[in-house]
């Protein structure tokens, strides 16, 4: 019916990608070391993906 | 006032846009990323002990400061497991709101470049749930990767395993999007019956 289009914040995988590009800062995240140290949210500058 | 048009755009229609970078890309749902490194087999009982939240986030940009910041499944220890789930939905069978659903399990395939395949899998996943992709994004809660020795797996949390359509929807657009051969077969488990035995077999197939 009319007015009722979909409204959603889709986003193609290409365009995400396109966006996470540019996007390299990293985070501070409240989280005990051990579990930071395992997904590597210490070490940000160990990033090499680029 | 967001232009829900701009970011409502259909696949394929936003490729030959560059994006607006001057202000960020509200995401339809918050999302939760979970953390679970268990030192060692867990047994039901123990699940949860050892299960972190990471970060939460409602938009494009954010996604990827965590994202680009973190070590992806290849890099983690096996026996961890990455989640990412909507906004107050625990990464538990027992959550009031997955009780009733299930799961699409996808196995990464053990030949050729696993860990890689693993990686691309994780994040083609992640990409179609934050950004809508799936046409009954209602159903989906969130979505794992498992790290094994055994094999890696993707799993596909939904709400509602009794309702078949959408759930056969949601596995065959998973393949899609993971670009899954049709021979190769993935199923869906009910957690309702993993709660009362700890195993269940494939309710569907696709």
């Amino acid at each position: 019916a009319a007015g009722t289009a979909d409204t959603r914040h889709r986003y193609s995988r290409d365009y995400l990608m396109s966006i996470g590009k540019q996007i390299i800062m990293p985070l501070l995240v409240p989280l005990d070391s051990y579990h930071q140290q395992c997904i590597g949210l210490d070490s940000p500058q160990d990033n090499t993906r680029g | 006032m967001s232009d829900p048009k701009e970011e409502g755009r259909e696949e394929g229609e936003v490729d030959s846009l560059e994006p607006d970078f001057s202000k960020k890309h509200p995401l339809e749902n918050r999302w939760t990323l979970w953390f679970d490194n268990p030192n060692q087999k867990q047994t039901q009982k123990q699940y949860g002990q050892s299960l972190r939240s990471v970060y939460t986030f409602d938009t494009v940009e954010d996604f990827w400061c965590l994202y680009n910041n973190i070590r992806t499944p290849s890099q983690v220890n096996v026996g961890a497991t990455y989640y990412l789930f909507k906004d107050g939905i625990e990464p538990k069978w027992e959550d009031v709101r997955n009780l009733k659903g299930g799961c699409w399990t996808a196995p990464v395939p053990g030949k050729g470049d696993s860990k890689k395949l693993l990686d691309a899998w994780w994040l083609n996943s992640v990409l179609a749930c934050i950004g809508e992709q799936f046409t009954d994004g209602d159903e989906i809660n969130g979505i794992a990767v498992v790290i094994r020795a055994r094999g890696d797996r993707i799993e596909l949390w939904t709400r509602t395993a009794s309702n078949e359509a959408a759930q056969m929807m949601i596995g065959k657009q998973l393949k899609q999007f993971l670009d899954i051969s049709d021979s190769q077969k993935i199923g869906f488990s009910v957690f309702e019956e993993k709660i009362a035995s700890g195993k269940a077999k494939d309710r569907y197939m696709v």
